[in-house]
C-alpha cells in the first residue's frame, strides 16, 4: 500500500529544474512559457526549482557541447535518486544543426541518460508539458489515463519520442555516424 | 509537579517534538531508496563547478543593524521580564534607547 | 491518563499530527490563491501531500563537506521550535492548554528558533549559496524580530499581562485589541512575512538568485522537514497574531454561553481557522504583488518603518494606562 503511495506521490509531484547544456535560448523560453499562467504546468504539481537537489525532473536543452559536459555531468550525479532528464528541443535529442561542430558532442544523451524527448525548434510549451506528462505516465498509472485522453482528442504524432521509439528512428542515422 | 505540569513544560515539549520530527526521518528512511554513491553526489553543489573547500568567505555589511538589534533585543527581554508598575517607566526608558538607537543608525 | 492526555496533546491534537495536516491544507489554500491571483488553475487539493511524500521517498544526500551531526539536525530544530510553540496559544478556548506568566516572551523566542536553525543548517552546509544565505538569514532577523515583539507587546500591555491566554481572555467583552494597537497590528502582520522568509522578505531564499539559499544541499526527508517547519509557522504565527489582536475564537454574536463545552470548542476552533486563513490571504496577496527587495532596503525599512510604528503604538498604549490607572 504504501509503494502505490509513494508511485502516486512521485507521478503527482515532479518539480523540474531547468539545464542549460548549450541552448540557444529559445526553448529555454518556451520552457518558461509552459510553467506560465496559459498552461500552467502547477496544476500536475509541477515546481520550477533552481538546486538540482530538490529536483525529480530536468529539462535539458540544447546540444551538449564540450565544455559543459562535465558540468552537467556532476549536476546530474548530484540530484537524488529517483531522477529523470527530459531532453527538449531539437538540439537536445541529436545536436542538430549544430551537430558537427568541433565543439559539439551529441544531443544531451551525449553525457547522461536521457528518459523523454522533445523534438522541435524550439520545442513547443505545449509539447513539453506532454513529455513530462508522458514520463509522469510511466512512473503512476493514473497519469497513463490523462496521456490516453490527450491522445484521443488530440493530434499528438511525433509531439514527443520515449527513448527506444527515438532508438528506432535514429537507426539509420546511427549507421552515418558510425 | 503533577505529571501534566511536567510534560507541557516547554523543555520537554520542545523535546517531544524533536521526537517526533525524527519519526519522519524514520518513515524517510523506510520509504526511499537506498543511498548509491555515484562521481560526484556527495561534492559541493555550485552550478556544476568543481569546488574544493570546506567554508566560503563571506562579507558582511551590515553591523550597525546587528547592534541595534542586540540593543533592542536585549532590553525588550528585560521589559518582557518585568511585572508590576515599574512598567510604565520600563516602557519610557525603552522608548527612549530605541529611539536613540534608530537615531543612531539612520543619522549618516 | 495523566500521562496520555498531555502526549495526545503535544503529538496529535493540536501539536504535531494536526498542525502538519492543517499546514498542508493552508498550504495548498496559499497556492491556488496565489494561481488564482496570476489568473491560472493552480494545484489539486492533495498536492502538498503528494509534494510531502515524494519528498520522503527521495534519496538522502549529506554533502562531503557538510558538518553531518548539524545538517540532520538543523531542520527537527526548526520543526520542533514551531510545534512546541502551538501548545502556548489559545485554540478552542480563550485560554491555551498550558499557561504562565510570560508565555508570551516564550513563544515568540520559540518561533525565532526555525531562523537560527536555517542559519545553522545552512553555515554548516559548506555551499557558497548556502553560506550566503545562512548570513541572509540573520541579517533578516535584524529588521524583522525587533519590530515584531515590540507589536507583540503592544497587546501585553495594553492587557496587561503577558501570558498569551491572559492576553485573549481580556478580549472576550468583544474588545479585540486590534482598535487598542492597530499599528502593532499592521507591524505585525508585515513583520510576519520577513519572519515566513516570504515574498517580498523571501531574500534569504532568493530561487533566482543564491537558489535556494540555506536549503540548496537539502535533499529528500530533510528537505521534507524544512517545508515543514516553515508551514507549520505559517500557521502558529498566524494563530499568533490573531489570538493577540482578533480575540483568538472569538467571534462577536455567537452565543458561546448558551452552547454545550463541545460545541464551544468546534466553534472556537474554526473562528480560529477562519482567522487564520484571512492572515494566510493576506499574506499570498502580498506575494502575489510584490517583487524581492534587497537586504539592507529590507533591514533599513523594516527598523525604520515596522520600528517606529510599533513604539509609538506602544508608548501611546502605556501612556494612556497610566492615565486611566492613576
Ligand atoms: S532546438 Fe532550436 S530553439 Fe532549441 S536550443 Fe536548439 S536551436 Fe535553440
Amino acid at each position: 500500500m504504501l509503494d502505490g503511495l509513494v508511485k502516486w506521490a512521485r507521478g503527482k509531484s515532479p518539480w523540474v529544474c531547468h539545464l542549460n547544456c548549450g541552448s540557444c535560448n529559445g526553448c529555454d523560453i518556451e520552457i518558461v512559457a509552459a510553467l506560465m499562467p496559459r498552461f500552467d504546468l502547477e496544476r500536475f504539481g509541477v515546481l520550477l526549482e533552481g538546486s538540482p537537489r530538490h529536483a525529480d525532473v530536468f529539462l535539458a536543452t540544447g546540444p551538449m557541447t564540450r565544455q559543459i559536459r562535465d558540468r552537467v555531468v556532476r549536476v546530474y550525479e548530484q540530484a537524488a535518486d529517483p531522477k529523470f532528464v527530459v531532453a527538449v528541443g531539437t538540439c537536445g535529442v541529436s545536436g542538430s544543426p549544430f551537430y558537427p561542430g568541433y565543439n559539439v558532442l551529441g544531443g544531451v544523451d551525449a553525457a547522461i541518460p536521457v528518459d523523454m524527448y522533445v523534438p522541435g525548434c524550439p520545442a513547443r510549451p505545449d509539447a513539453i508539458s506532454y513529455g513530462v506528462l508522458r514520463l509522469l505516465a510511466t512512473l503512476d498509472p493514473k497519469a497513463e489515463a490523462l496521456v490516453k485522453e490527450i491522445e484521443e482528442r488530440y493530434d499528438t504524432e511525433g509531439l514527443v519520442y520515449t527513448p527506444e521509439e527515438m532508438a528506432q528512428q535514429r537507426d539509420p542515422v546511427e549507421g552515418a555516424r558510425g | 509537579m503533577t505529571a501534566s505540569a511536567v510534560l507541557y513544560h516547554p523543555v520537554v515539549v520542545f523535546t517531544l517534538c524533536m521526537m517526533a520530527g525524527w519519526g519522519v526521518y524514520a518513515l524517510g528512511r523506510a520509504l526511499a531508496p537506498a543511498s548509491r554513491v555515484i562521481g560526484g553526489k556527495l561534492k559541493t553543489y555550485a552550478c556544476g563547478e568543481n569546488v574544493e573547500g570546506e567554508s566560503f568567505p563571506t562579507a558582511y555589511h551590515l553591523y550597525h543593524a546587528a547592534f541595534i538589534f542586540t540593543l533592542l533585543d536585549v532590553v525588550a527581554l528585560v521589559l518582557g521580564t518585568v511585572t508590576g508598575t515599574a512598567i510604565v517607566w520600563m516602557v519610557a526608558a525603552y522608548l527612549l534607547v530605541g529611539l536613540i538607537a534608530i537615531v543612531i543608525l539612520f543619522k549618516d | 491518563m495523566q500521562v496520555v492526555t498531555p502526549l495526545f496533546h503535544v503529538l496529535v491534537f493540536p501539536g504535531f499530527l494536526f498542525l502538519v495536516a492543517f499546514g498542508l491544507f493552508v498550504s495548498w489554500v496559499d497556492r491556488k490563491l496565489i494561481a488564482k491571483f496570476q489568473n491560472r488553475v493552480g494545484p489539486p487539493i492533495l498536492q502538498p501531500f503528494a509534494d510531502l511524500i515524494k519528498l520522503l521517498a527521495k534519496e538522502d544526500i549529506i554533502p562531503e563537506h557538510a558538518d553531518r551531526a548539524m545538517f540532520a539536525v538543523a531542520p527537527l530544530i526548526a520543526l520542533a521550535g514551531v510545534v512546541a510553540s502551538i501548545i502556548y496559544i489559545p485554540l478552542w478556548a480563550p485560554v491555551a492548554l498550558k499557561a504562565f506568566s510570560g508565555d508570551l516572551i516564550v513563544v515568540v523566542y520559540l518561533l525565532t528558533l526555525p531562523a537560527f536553525a536555517l542559519f545553522l543548517g545552512g553555515w554548516y552546509s559548506a555551499n557558497p549559496f548556502a553560506t550566503i544565505g545562512a548570513t541572509r538569514v540573520l541579517s533578516q532577523l535584524f529588521g524583522y524580530e525587533v519590530p515584531f515583539f515590540l507589536a507583540c507587546l503592544g497587546p501585553a500591555i495594553a492587557a496587561g499581562s503577558w501570558s498569551i491566554s491572559e492576553i485573549t481572555r481580556a478580549q472576550d467583552n468583544g474588545l479585540w485589541l486590534i482598535s487598542a494597537a492597530p499599528l502593532s497590528f499592521a507591524v505585525a502582520m508585515i513583520a510576519l512575512i520577513g519572519k515566513l522568509e516570504r515574498v517580498p522578505f523571501d531574500i534569504p531564499h532568493a530561487k533566482t538568485e543564491i537558489v535556494t539559499g540555506p536549503e540548496v544541499e537539502y535533499t529528500g526527508r530533510r528537505l521534507a522537514v524544512w517545508k515543514l517547519a516553515f508551514l507549520s509557522e505559517t500557521i502558529v504565527g498566524a494563530a499568533l497574531i490573531a489570538a493577540l489582536f482578533l480575540g483568538g475564537p472569538h467571534m462577536w454574536g455567537l452565543p458561546y454561553q448558551a452552547m454545550p463545552a463541545w460545541l464551544t470548542a468546534i466553534v472556537g476552533m474554526v473562528v480560529l481557522a477562519v482567522k487564520i486563513l484571512l492572515i494566510v490571504f493576506f499574506l499570498s496577496l502580498a506575494q502575489a504583488a510584490m517583487a524581492r527587495i534587497r537586504i539592507e532596503q529590507m533591514v533599513q525599512w523594516c527598523l525604520l518603518w515596522l520600528g517606529i510604528p510599533a513604539l509609538i503604538n506602544m508608548g501611546v498604549i502605556a501612556f494612556v494606562i497610566r492615565q486611566v490607572g492613576a
